[in-house]
């Protein structure tokens, strides 16, 4: 089935990020000199204001920190609703929002903040892989 | 820069649009900019010619090219909801140093008559995302858009935080409406004039439709038409505005913001015709505040 969800646009500086996805790797822009990783990635360090950025790739590990049930949705993601959307706390620091999968959009409140997730990439297109979160039976 | 910021300006004027809430006839936001300041205008007695610094959110442009205004001031900070409040803060940080002495802050949103007209003054989300914005770029994938959808995140880590629930987010919203149910002007001011209007109940606020887990429809505010305009003066012309509408000659150099107001509220609640000005004039002589 084909991809009918919004497709990012890639900026000038996320290309690390993107070329990772396609190899199911998550990429974080992380600060050389104080060594803090943040998202989204950005021209300069939001934590020190350092302009020395790599990219790193990450564990793609991290907990729930916080989430939401989508109900009333407009556009490509509306046939979907519910679904849950989440921020994830990344074990290399900083946070992303995402939709979270294997979880119930029916019983929220069974949805646990701190749970451990794990990140997986869907194909959008030949070029762009959309990273999503999953909880990690435990 | 003269004296403390707190006595620096006074709010002499609001006023709203002709009508707010579900119009029958459709409006542009900027007809409901402009009720509002006439209105204003006709309130304060200060004409609008006068006006020296515009401020709104993305409008304040083409709101004095519309006007014909020549500003000294522009201010078009943009940042939600609050806006208006910060335009406050700013207009009077503008008097405060002396640029501008008469002050418009103002707001006109069209959201109800833009389903027929369009015309809402509010951008979308995430076109050309990565190139304009990399936050879009990194968001636009999940299909967030409105605030509920965003600000429900909130809620839940506020509620895993702090051991709110979802009971004391409805009482927001069931005083917010009890406010409603007192202005005859607020949309939802009684089931006669509108089906869904009248006071509510935290049961209701919970049970109603869910927009995004945990909020429901009734947790969210309203896309209705509305359009505000404050003025906001320097102490020398408030004081002059005030005196000016009995006639009397300006002899208060300097009025502090609560002077002003406390006087407005004691009398607010009476028609502009039998107020009367106060027996008492606090004066600034001689480097100290004292009665005449």
């Amino acid at each position: 089935m084909t991809y009918n969800k919004p497709i990012p646009t890639r900026g000038t500086h996320t290309v690390p990020f993107w070329e990772g996805a396609k190899e199911g790797k998550l990429m974080l822009p992380r600060c050389q000199d104080c060594n803090r990783v943040h998202w989204y990635p950005r021209f300069i360090c939001p934590h020190c204001h350092s302009t020395n950025l790599e990219w790193v790739e990450a564990s793609g590990e991290g907990k729930i920190h916080t989430y939401a049930v989508q109900h009333l949705v407009f556009g490509p993601w509306e046939p979907e609703a519910p679904y849950v959307t989440a921020y994830i706390d990344l074990n290399e620091g900083d946070r992303m929002l995402t939709v979270l999968r294997g979880v119930d959009p029916q019983k929220p409140e069974e949805i646990k903040i701190g749970a451990r997730v794990k990140v997986e990439f869907e194909q959008a297109n030949e070029d762009t892989y959309i990273p999503f979160w999953r909880v990690i039976e435990e | 820069m003269p004296g403390k910021l707190y006595k620096s300006a006074a709010i002499v004027g609001a006023a709203e649009a002709n009508e707010i809430g579900f119009l029958a006839e459709p409006k542009t936001s900027l007809e409901l900019h402009i009720e509002a300041i006439k209105n204003l205008s006709n309130q304060t007695g200060v004409p609008i010619s006068k006006i020296e610094g515009v401020f709104s959110t993305g409008w304040s442009s083409e709101l004095c090219e519309h006007l014909g205004i020549k500003p000294k001031y522009i201010d078009t900070t943009a940042v939600g909801g609050c806006s208006f409040e910060m335009h406050v803060h700013h207009a009077m940080a503008a008097i405060h140093s002396g640029i501008i002495d008469i002050a418009l802050v103002t707001h006109g949103e069209n959201g109800f008559s833009a389903r027929k007209i369009g015309g809402r003054g509010t951008g979308n989300y995430g076109r050309g995302a990565g190139v304009a914005s990399p936050a879009a770029e990194m968001s636009m994938a999940y299909g967030l858009g409105s605030a509920p959808s965003n600000y429900a995140h909130a809620m839940v880590r506020h509620m895993h935080r702090y051991g709110t629930t979802t009971e004391d987010y409805a009482h927001i919203a069931k005083v917010t409406r009890d406010w409603a149910t007192l202005n005859p002007r607020a949309a939802m001011y009684s089931k006669e004039k509108h089906p869904f209007g009248g006071p509510i109940s935290v049961a209701q606020v919970e049970d109603s439709r869910l927009i995004a887990w945990p909020l429901t429809i009734l947790h969210c505010c309203m896309v209705a038409d509305h359009g505000g305009a404050v003025l906001i003066a320097s102490p020398k012309v408030a004081a002059g505005l005030i005196l000016s509408q009995y006639g009397w000659q300006v002899r208060v150099k300097v009025w502090g913001m609560r002077t002003c107001l406390r006087w407005k509220t004691s009398q607010q609640h009476l028609p502009l015709d039998q107020r009367k000005p106060p027996t008492r004039w606090r004066v600034w002589v001689r480097g100290k505040w004292s009665w005449r």
